[in-house]
């Protein structure tokens, strides 16, 4: 039918259709004008139209959902006719055994082999995504291989008409969570499934295959009283965990109806580790967290982590110490509850590392008891203080810290000492008044290289050697390209370096002989090199293919036999450095995320068969040495914003006991190197510094102060700085200050005060800031003119900004902060979020939107919240420093958190707001991780944490420098 | 400037997500559609178990609320500013209806291989109940677009975008008169289409309340 055609047809029924029925008929014979056909097309439709009744008048998902649902209980009945006898493939059906949120499960015999299985089909959600049915084809052959008494063991992955079937061995028993039901169990029987099942998750996890699911109703205790662990590899299923990884069925269980709906999310919750709740990559580690939950609920009959919403359950699991077994159970023994609190480690370092231990444990514990001498106890003991993320716990921390490190000087005055490490014994190797950095010693530890000037990653400083103690320091380096990590040759004879060309980004590694010469390359596509024989070096290089994904490989110089160590799973994450162990069976690393942040050391094993584990405190790597002995690990990180050393011991496989921080005080270390025989150390010691700048169209200007200055914010014509100053690097008096940029005088505002973070009002007439003391931070406000004194808005908060007549904060709970907002004279103290907040960004200038880095269930970053509702919008997967300009036309967006010196992303981006408009989306994924596509366009300043000008090309930001020379450190 | 759609972060917690997967898949990133089909199966068969649940008769409104949580979970359009909305309609209309003919296809597939469910197929048929057959509706809806492509249009938003008239013709930038005509007559047309191609009359888009 031609066009014309069409339309004719078109407005012929539409001209019918308006007309009352009875005259329909009436009309077409006279419209059509006798053209047959014509009537014909329209009279059909017509009919069709008058028959067509709901005809697509239901939106197409209700459509599909009913044709689910309809067939769903259609096959239900049919799968209840599936009587004793039926035979499915070379099955023959006995019995139906329960049914849940991971299938339907029969009892049949396996006619060819003669013996009775349990039959589980999956349910639709699984069978209908190809995506899903793969991988659940893949884990489940993986989960067939284990062969373990104490594993249900899957015979066979079958696929019956289209729908796959597991299955498996025959269970007659009940689940754990049967047998617990609110009771805590008889303590022999405890042991007995406990090292049963600690043996089972061993055995798992030596062949690679977490549970990712362990919970009393996966664990299934037998008639003969065996304890087995079901469903290894299913729970990895489907698009989330909670509408898949529910209960499963036990094959002896029948059909549970309060099994499904909300309880399931709930009751899966209760074991997640925290490392599952903030949806991390997992490794066995998570399992040994679910296998403490219920052991704690065997000893006790209670959840250690209870709640009435997932949510709060979920809070509880990452930030609460539970209550201590024995308080619930006084007849424990204070060993059990040792064992629990060390699988209910929220940092997965401190916890149980291999199921094996936990089973070495609990079996002790048994020999004990049968001969009567565990220690049985009444008293309160507490579980091990599991350590929190939570920003709060981390402040605690430091000041615990500061209070270690003072009571360490005391002890020092006072008499013998354990520390290992003493300020007073530090001697200097190098005198320079810039910086000396990366220390690396030559084999014979006669000889010291290090990188001289500036920023030692990337920097544009040179590479100099040293005789030691005394020697002269000399200069091997004079090119401009920036370079990194210099280390000797095995004979001595030279110093290798990774040399970066910016132009391509090209990593190389370059040798200069130590008694001066030209440069040589040694090697394309290498950084971070170190020899590990005479032939043989360790380095890090950029997989093929890819833009910046680098891993750890191994070759020989000549880059013969050439082999892959460690890659990060982050296609855009960079493993930089590496040292193999003495006992060349590990590999400590160095390594950038995706978003180009350092993260914590890691160990990996030389011989590549895993990603290994991290180690050192939760913080920023930036340099590691083994000792000779393999037995610890010296780590360069920064915690917290500041740089030290740690060490943490290391027990083949993984790390032992907590790290220690071993250097303090107000200097910082950088790059470190450990003597040949471990009794001293070389590390870089310094003060780091700051200064601050202003850019415009012409460029950037240093604006030049006394002391260390930090924190600048622009006013919002541009022509005022604001900033805080302290008078020396050790003092932590800090002080707001102005500067009149265009005659260069400066002015106090507020002086004698440690100011944390402050603010400056939209007409420069207030400034509110936050002040510790006490113990306590505390908001202030104050007149800029100096006409009154500070005066305390309120007491527990900081981070503090203004917005009309207001101001926003964060507020410091006990156990979590807030984002909240109160009246410039202390009155109308609201919460804006009932969520707890981590830290708390800038306000828009009409006062809509606050920015709050948080966790809402499963969605984490940094978001703008609407300040009405409580909407809210995710603008970082990560943290990130939200601002706005001064008119409100521009957000700014900085990739570091507003006080870490951790990251090393040095970027802000631009981003305009449509007029009248409060905030934009952006992309999902969270500017942080967006794809360079999704960045197109947007402007970005290569600094972070800018403080806004009138205009995108007017700002003021502070850049820090590290000044500190090589000192030789004793080791006790 | 790049121009930033203005999707309203939803209150779920993944339809943010969503809005990124569907601009990366009009854009052309194919693994976008394979990561936006596990989250559309998802919705369909929590909706699905939600019938199972509350299957009565008479709760039409329910079903009703149902549904309509469904798109908005996938899409909240309401939140939408009005100029992006509108391509965010067409994307996600688009895509709802790839995805949906292709679970159907894939069950068909299925009913095609078990006994069992032909036979339940040819009982629900004779009892009234008519299921659905939008492979068929599918194929009618593409020779539609090339007799008369926005009225094409108008029954991917509306059947499967769940879009209202009003909303269908802010997206197609025509009156909501001209929407309901395209409507009346696009589904007479397909309706004549179906049940002539299909000489036993019975399969339909038709369900059952």
């Amino acid at each position: 039918m031609d066009s014309d055609r069409w339309k004719q047809v078109d407005s012929l029924l539409q001209a019918a259709l308006e007309r009352p029925e009875s005259e329909r008929d009436k009309f077409l014979r006279q419209a059509c004008l006798g053209d047959a056909e014509l009537e014909s097309e329209v009279r059909t439709l017509l009919a069709s139209s008058e028959e067509a009744g709901s005809f697509l008048e239901n939106p197409a998902m209700e459509v599909a959902a009913q044709d689910i649902a309809h067939t769903k209980n259609n096959q239900g009945s049919s799968l209840k006719g599936f009587h004793a006898g039926q035979v499915i493939s070379h099955y023959r059906i006995v019995d139906k055994l329960g049914s849940g949120g991971m299938g339907v499960v029969y009892k049949a015999e396996d006619v060819r082999l003669q013996r009775m299985v349990a039959l589980k089909f999956l349910p639709d959600e699984v069978a209908d995504d190809p995506q899903a049915l793969s991988r659940f084809q893949r884990e489940a052959r993986a989960a067939s291989a284990l062969n373990h008494p104490n594993i249900c063991t899957i015979y066979e992955v079958e696929e019956f008409e289209g729908q796959p079937v597991i299955v498996m061995e025959l269970l007659d028993g009940q689940t754990l969570k049967q047998c617990i039901r609110g009771k805590a169990l008889p303590f022999d029987e405890l042991l007995d499934y406990g090292i049963e099942m600690s043996d089972a998750l061993a055995a798992a996890h030596a062949m690679g295959i977490i549970h990712r699911d362990i919970k009393p109703a996966n664990l299934f205790v037998t008639k003969r009283g065996n304890s087995k662990i079901l469903d290894f590899g299913l729970a990895k299923l489907g698009p989330s965990t909670d509408s898949l990884a529910m209960e499963t069925a036990a094959p002896t269980v029948t059909a549970d109806a309060s099994l499904t709906g909300a309880g399931n999310v709930l009751g899966t919750v209760s074991y997640m580790s925290p490392e599952q709740i903030r949806a991390k990559p997992l490794d066995s580690r998570t399992d040994l967290f679910s296998f403490g939950v219920v052991l704690y609920e065997m000893a006790t009959g209670r959840l250690p982590f209870g709640g009435e919403s997932s949510g709060a359950i979920s809070d509880c699991i990452l930030n609460r110490v539970p209550t201590p077994p024995t308080r619930l159970n006084p007849e424990l023994p204070a060993e059990l509850e040792r064992i629990i609190g060390k699988c209910l480690e929220k940092d997965r370092n401190l916890r149980y590392q291999h199921a094996s231990e936990i089973r070495a444990d609990l079996q002790r514990l048994q020999r004990d008891s049968d001969s009567g001498r565990a220690t049985f106890t009444t008293v309160n003991s507490t579980l091990q203080l599991a350590r929190s993320s939570n920003r709060w716990m981390a402040v605690v921390t430091v000041v615990i810290v500061g209070l270690v490190a003072s009571a360490l000087l005391a002890w020092r005055l006072g008499g013998p000492h354990r520390s290992v490490t003493l300020a007073s014994e530090y001697i200097q190797l190098t005198n320079f008044n810039d910086s000396a950095t990366a220390p690396a010693l030559s084999s014979d530890g006669r000889m010291v290289t290090f990188f001289r000037g500036g920023a030692h990653f990337l920097g544009s400083g040179q590479i100099y050697v040293k005789l030691l103690p005394d020697g002269e320091s000399r200069q091997l380096t004079f090119d401009s390209n920036a370079k990194y990590d210099p280390v000797f040759t095995p004979d001595g004879s030279r110093v290798a370096y990774t040399g970066v060309s910016f132009a391509n980004t090209v990593w190389e590694t370059w040798t200069v002989p130590v008694l001066g010469g030209p440069p040589a390359l040694l090697m394309a596509n290498a950084a971070g090199l170190s020899w590990i024989g005479p032939d043989r070096v360790l380095f890090s290089e950029v997989e093929a293919g890819t833009a910046l994904h680098m891993g750890i490989v191994t070759a020989k110089e000549n880059r013969a036999e050439e082999r892959s160590i460690y890659f990060p799973a982050h296609e855009r994450a960079m493993a930089h450095y590496s040292w193999l162990s003495p006992d060349r069976n590990w590999v400590l690393i160095v390594e950038m995320n995706g978003a180009t942040q350092w993260q914590r050391c890691r160990v990996v094993p030389m011989d590549g068969r895993s990603a290994g584990v991290e180690v050192g405190p939760e913080g920023a790597c930036a340099a590691a040495a083994w000792s000779p002995d393999s037995q610890w690990m010296y780590l360069n990180m920064s915690v917290d914003g500041s740089s030290h050393l740690w060490r943490q011991q290391w027990g083949q496989r993984a790390p032992q006991g907590n790290p220690e921080q071993i250097t303090f005080g107000p200097t910082e270390e950088e790059g470190l190197a450990v003597a040949s025989d471990g009794k001293s150390l070389i590390a870089s010691v310094g003060v780091r510094q700051s200064s601050l700048w202003t850019h415009d169209a012409a460029g950037d200007h240093a604006v030049s102060l006394e002391g260390v200055a930090e924190a600048p914010r622009l006013s919002p014509d541009g022509k005022r700085l604001y900033y805080l100053l302290r008078k020396s690097s050790s003092s932590d008096v800090r002080e707001l200050w102005r500067r009149d940029l265009a005659s260069g005088k400066s002015d106090p505002l507020v002086t004698e005060q440690r100011i944390a973070d402050y603010d400056v009002s939209r007409d420069e007439a207030r400034v509110a800031f936050t002040v510790r003391m006490a113990g306590e931070s505390r908001i202030f406000l104050a007149a800029t003119d100096r006409s009154a004194p500070p005066r305390l808005v309120v007491r527990g908060g900081d981070l503090v900004s203004f917005s009309p007549g207001q101001l926003f904060f964060r507020q410091l709970g006990g156990k979590a902060n807030y984002l909240a907002r109160v009246q410039e004279d202390g009155s109308g103290l609201t919460r804006i979020l009932d969520t707890s907040v981590v830290e708390v960004g800038g306000v828009s200038p009409d006062g809509e939107w606050a920015t709050a880095g948080a966790r809402f269930a499963s969605e984490i970053g940094t978001f703008a919240v609407a300040v009405r509702n409580g909407a809210r919008r995710r603008i970082c997967a990560g943290a990130c420093f939200v601002q706005w300009s001064a008119d409100g036309k521009y957000m700014y967006v900085s990739l570091t958190s507003r006080f870490s010196a951790a990251a090393v992303t040095r970027k802000t981006y631009v981003i305009q707001i449509p007029h009248g408009f409060g905030l934009l989306d952006l992309p999902a994924s969270g500017l942080d991780r967006a794809s360079d596509a999704e960045l197109a366009g947007i402007q970005s300043i290569p600094q972070a944490d800018v403080s806004p000008g009138p205009d995108p090309q007017t700002y003021a930001y502070a850049s820090a420098a590290f000044r500190g020379n090589l000192f030789r450190i004793p080791l006790h | 400037m790049r121009p930033i759609s203005m999707q309203k972060a939803a209150q779920g917690e993944w339809p943010c997500d969503v809005t990124g997967l569907l601009r990366s898949w009009s854009e052309g990133d194919q693994r976008a559609l394979e990561k936006l089909t596990p989250i559309v199966y998802e919705e369909l068969h929590r909706l699905a178990r939600r019938y199972m649940q509350h299957e009565r008769p008479g709760h039409s409104l329910q079903t009703t609320a149902l549904v309509n949580e469904a798109y908005m979970r996938l899409v909240d359009y309401k939140r939408m500013q009005w100029q992006n909305r509108a391509h965010f309609f067409a994307v996600s209309a688009q895509l709802i209806r790839r995805i949906l003919i292709e679970h159907a296809r894939r069950r068909n597939l299925k009913r095609g291989k078990g006994i069992q469910h032909v036979s339940l197929e040819e009982t629900a048929v004779v009892g009234g109940k008519r299921t659905a057959d939008l492979v068929a509706l599918d194929d009618a809806m593409k020779a539609l677009a090339q007799l008369d492509p926005r009225k094409e249009r108008v029954v991917e938003m509306r059947f499967f975008g769940g879009l209202s008239v009003e909303e269908t013709a802010k997206v197609l930038k025509v009156s909501p008169v001209t929407v309901m005509r395209d409507w009346s007559t696009a589904k007479a047309w397909l309706y004549r289409e179906l049940s002539g191609r299909k000489p036993d009359g019975l399969r339909s888009l038709e369900t059952s309340r």
